[in-house]
């Protein structure tokens, strides 16, 4: 993967190493690094890579290939719940108390998962500080809030004339075609506007090509190509 | 009206009150702590981090909980041990000495010898706490300024087409500034980042807020005066200062307010909520009658009210051993606790006379006489609003007070030394910086912070003018 990760298991780990191993550390992943770099499929895990030399604990990591770019390496900023949930609000269109809910009630980003996301709530919680750094399961609850809301607008295009995903039919499959190569860069190009607020590079494009294998229907293409740019390391971190 | 202070055991739901009382009413030092060892400790090392500006070091310089050492702390005891003349009780007068004989020495062996770590501002007695690496040339990139404003500020990112307009701006600098002015003017930052901000130091606790089982006050007024006072270019010392409340209007008033709720003293229990200070006796945000009722409770000397401030506004957390300014002659026990005991006097020689000052604030007051809760002095609570009121005559102690080592004679006094010293500068740019980068200034950012501090003082401590100083940083916007 270039800038981003459009794996479930290797953005945990990503973000394993954030919490816990000097952020500030983190050095910008150059195009070098990824030569030798094969992308994983999404929902296949990739073998973690173990940043620190465990004979020297006290060392800051040395920089690692596959360390994704995050801002620069003095400081990141971790985007918090009430940013997570205004940007997947005005990006895929869905009012912020539908975004994603917990037992058909309980909203996830203001209640089930507000410390996970960087919140607290002094009354509810009777916590009066937030976490200083994501905790091990924020992952996990950035990957619930943001597959619900992913999955949600495609239900909603996919029943009625679309907002979002507008590009391709999400009622067909993939057929590997110049046409629909054509058209999974057009929707990618906005998923990249609408949730990364650029536009993607050409690699970057081309990665997410690697979704729409031959058969596989457009709905879950864009579902995965939802989820991968909204759990990327360059949505949730600065 | 004979008042005494009493607990409120045959009131319902009040439990927890008192176990927290108990638990916040001791901060109890040690026979071993000495409070003139950092003084000592500066004098000897004064290129110390540590010992820069108005900070001095604490006693996890040495210790890991007081009287045990770390490691650092125990080469100096070593060193200290060989002097013949060395004794426990004079030790402070040999501590030069031996800080100076172990400089080389790397007591945490992290790789950085004492002495390196003194200057860098890491412990020498922590080996996790190691030398911050030497900052890379970074650039600042008004794209990454942009986000991190609209994300902290805001609480949102920008928009694809807001990041393209800045990249034909002809001054994108400026582009960012005015970003953060519309962001600071949000209702995000002024109603829900600050008031988390607030939340330590107001420290709301359901039961006994307004919608309480047992409503004593109504911290709304905390919530709304503090977001007031950190917004709009206004003086942030007003956090310690003001005279006034802000209604939910948005619009300030120095009147007193009536309660909000009647009284209720069934299911139910109702007995505060309003403001009843006079203006001229209040300090801003510690004179509420959240504050008093929350902090003080039924303590004669508020020594919680006194170390939550001190914590909360002047970054001095007592119980840390931090900050600690020993008065000749106290603590007095003015109060027959026991507390001149040689194990709480290191730190109550400081916490008691701090905390006189607020003796003279009503907490919780309710009369009781031999039966428990006497109905026919409390009448008070009936018709009047007695908590967090100023009662010249509930303590005799109350215009003894002392903040910094210096006499005030009243809180209104105790309040301006606080809001002028550069304790409280620091504690505020600290928690700002907290707040955007998540963790407290090191050393590395002496440079900034000193920004920071001149901004604060040249305009009239304006946080917002503060925050436009923060984000022109490279730590803030900086990219390689």
């Amino acid at each position: 993967m270039k800038r981003f990760q459009a794996d479930h298991n290797t953005c945990i780990v990503t973000l394993f190493f954030l919490s816990t191993a000097c952020v500030p550390e983190l050095q910008p992943r150059t195009d070098a690094d990824d030569q030798d770099t094969t992308p994983a499929a999404p929902n296949t895990p990739e073998a973690p890579r173990d940043p620190v030399d465990p004979d020297a604990p006290n060392s800051p990591p040395p920089p690692n290939e596959g360390d994704e770019i995050v801002g620069n390496n003095q400081v990141v900023i971790w985007k918090r719940y009430r940013a997570v949930e205004k940007d997947l609000s005005r990006a895929l269109e869905i009012p912020t108390n539908q975004l994603c809910t917990e037992l058909d009630s309980l909203n996830c980003i203001n209640e089930v998962h507000l410390s996970n996301l960087g919140g607290h709530n002094p009354i509810m919680q009777g916590r009066l500080t937030s976490l200083a750094e994501p905790a091990l399961t924020t992952p996990l609850s950035i990957d619930r809030v943001v597959l619900m809301a992913c999955i949600q607008r495609v239900d909603q295009d996919s029943a009625s004339p679309p907002t979002i995903f507008t590009q391709y039919p999400l009622g067909r499959d993939t057929n590997g075609s110049a046409q629909d190569i054509t058209q999974l860069d057009a929707q990618n190009r906005t998923l990249y506007q609408r949730l990364l607020s650029r536009d993607p590079t050409d690699e970057e494009l081309v990665e997410l090509r690697e979704l729409a294998v031959p058969g596989t229907s457009f709905r879950d293409v864009a579902i995965g190509s939802c989820y991968s740019i909204g759990t990327s390391v360059e949505f949730i971190f600065l | 009206m004979n008042i005494h202070i009493h607990s409120f055991s045959n009131v319902p739901h009040s439990g927890f009150v008192l176990a927290s009382a108990a638990g916040m009413l001791f901060l109890g030092g040690t026979a071993e702590s000495r409070p003139n060892a950092p003084a000592a400790f500066c004098i000897a090392s004064p290129a110390a981090a540590i010992c820069q500006g108005a900070a001095t070091p604490d006693c996890s310089l040495c210790h890991t909980a007081a009287p045990q050492l770390n490691l650092y702390g125990g080469d100096l005891l070593a060193v200290l041990r060989t002097y013949p003349e060395y004794t426990l009780n004079d030790f402070s007068l040999h501590l030069g000495s031996a800080v100076n004989e172990i400089h080389d020495l790397d007591s945490d062996e992290d790789g950085s010898i004492n002495f390196d770590e003194l200057l860098a501002g890491t412990s020498p007695g922590l080996a996790d706490n190691l030398v911050p690496p030497p900052t890379e040339d970074l650039n600042w990139d008004p794209q990454t300024a942009l986000k991190r404003v609209s994300v902290v500020f805001c609480g949102q990112s920008p928009t694809y087409e807001e990041l393209q307009e800045l990249n034909t701006a002809s001054d994108p600098r400026a582009l960012v500034h005015q970003h953060l002015s519309q962001c600071l003017n949000s209702s995000f930052w002024k109603d829900e980042a600050l008031y988390r901000i607030a939340d330590p130091k107001i420290g709301p606790l359901e039961a006994i807020d307004k919608n309480g089982e047992v409503s004593l006050a109504n911290d709304d007024w905390d919530y709304r005066l503090f977001s007031y006072v950190m917004t709009g270019d206004r003086d942030a010392r007003e956090l310690l200062l003001a005279d006034y409340h802000v209604n939910q209007d948005g619009t300030t008033t120095t009147d007193i307010i009536p309660k909000e709720q009647r009284f209720e003293f069934g299911d139910r229990i109702s007995l505060g909520t309003g403001q009843p200070l006079q203006a001229d006796k209040r300090c801003g945000m510690i004179t509420t009658q959240w504050y008093l009722v929350r902090n003080t409770m039924f303590a004669l000397v508020p020594r919680n009210t006194a170390a939550h401030t001190y914590k909360e506004y002047l970054g001095m957390n007592l119980s840390l051993g931090e900050g600690l300014f020993p008065v000749g002659g106290e603590p007095r026990d003015v109060d027959n606790i026991d507390i001149d005991a040689p194990d709480c006097a290191v730190c109550h020689s400081t916490l008691d006379p701090l905390a006189y000052s607020f003796s003279t604030y009503n907490g919780i007051q309710v009369a009781t006489n031999e039966d428990g809760i006497d109905l026919l002095g409390n009448i008070g609570l009936l018709f009047g609003n007695p908590f967090g009121e100023f009662n010249a005559k509930r303590t005799n102690w109350g215009a003894d007070g002392y903040i910094f080592g210096q006499p005030v004679g009243d809180l209104s006094e105790w309040c301006q030394v606080a809001a002028n010293s550069p304790q409280f500068a620091e504690t505020l740019i600290g928690t700002m910086f907290n707040f955007v980068f998540s963790r407290e200034p090191t050393i590395t950012d002496k440079e900034m912070v000193g920004d920071l501090q001149q901004e604060l003082s040249s305009n009239n401590y304006s946080v917002n003018r503060m925050l436009h100083k923060m984000i022109d940083s490279t730590l803030f916007g900086g990219a390689p």
